[in-house]
């Protein structure tokens, strides 16, 4: 038996409703972190070689966050939730390490100062990912995960 | 509306702008026959007109986006349209950057610019597509992105190449 249609109005993926503009600005990122990076590593790698992997680690997070929020199924919602949470805790410890060990970092990276250079979108965008996530798996219509069974507290 | 309003004032300041900047280079030029976008090239950094007004622009954009997003509202064609009078600005600011580059000077990140070039104009066109394809209030909201996308490029031009002036 197939599960009911969800309305028109209701989000029936990861890509539409609010995903749409989330989509969208990990776009952004996608494309502007591995351009950027793809540019310091090729031109001047010797200059600051520990911010110019970090910032190609996090082109790759953003580009596995874009492609799967924008695939919706079951699996790529969950490869989404751990790029999501890397991203997170990424943003925090660069942030952190950055501020703490400014001389590591003679150029910046996207996640230098938690993403103060971009409007700390990067501090904000991982948590709005994850927010969406797990709204998502909650709503009917959705195919509920094992996950669901674990999450037991109301936060969305 | 508001964002056509302010569209428009954008323009009226380029319109304005034009005639002074053409007397300060006809006092300069003694000879009518030269190219007066040769002239400039030589003589000023990139117009910051054109930066300023899709700054403007992309920002009156955004707004009037976010308050589609926020009376419910669907894509529609008065945000389609906008975003094609973003998308046009954009392609003016290519065709003068690309013809200072032609010109002889050249930035730093060349590299980065160019890669600039490429992908400004395309925000736009994904930004709509993008948007059309959302058929709840949330499509204005991708819209509202571009524009601000938009606005944030032109700082990162000044950035990349200061002689392109905001």
């Amino acid at each position: 038996m197939a599960p009911p249609k969800p309305a028109a109005s209701r989000p029936d993926s990861t890509r539409t409703g609010p995903g749409r503009v989330l989509i969208a600005v990990y776009a952004i990122f996608a494309l502007s972190a591995s351009a950027r990076a793809g540019v310091q590593i090729a031109t001047k790698f010797g200059h600051a070689p520990v911010a110019y992997l970090l910032s190609a680690f996090a082109a790759v997070v953003y580009i596995l966050a874009t492609v799967t929020l924008a695939v919706g199924s079951p699996a790529a919602r969950r490869i989404a939730v751990v790029s999501c949470s890397v991203e997170l805790v990424g943003v925090l410890a660069v942030g952190t390490w950055s501020i703490a060990d400014p001389a590591t970092f003679p150029d910046a990276t996207v996640w230098s100062g938690y993403g103060s250079g971009y409007g700390f979108v990067p501090l904000v965008l991982p948590v709005l990912g994850l927010l969406w996530l797990r709204r998502w798996t909650r709503r009917p219509g959705g195919s509920l995960g094992p996950e669901q069974i674990n999450r037991d507290d109301d936060v969305a | 509306m508001v964002a056509g309003m302010l569209m428009a004032i954008g323009f009226l300041s380029f319109t304005q702008e034009d005639p002074t900047r053409a007397e300060k280079e006809s006092l300069k030029m003694p000879c009518p026959s030269e190219s007066v976008t040769t002239k400039r090239s030589t003589m000023s950094p990139v117009n910051g007109v054109v930066p300023t007004t899709i700054i403007a622009a992309g920002l009156a954009l955004a707004g009037y986006a976010l308050l589609m997003t926020a009376l419910n509202r669907r894509m529609g064609a008065g945000l389609l349209a906008a975003l094609g009078v973003l998308e046009i600005l954009l392609l003016v600011l290519v065709g003068i950057i690309v013809a200072r580059l032609a010109g002889g000077p050249r930035p730093a990140g060349l590299a980065t610019l160019i890669g600039y070039l490429i992908a400004m104009p395309l925000v736009p066109v994904i930004a709509g597509f993008w948007g059309a394809l959302e058929r709840s209030r949330w499509g204005p909201a991708v819209i509202a992105v571009a524009g601000l996308v938009a606005a944030v490029l032109m700082i990162r031009l000044h950035e990349i190449w200061p002689a392109i002036r905001v």
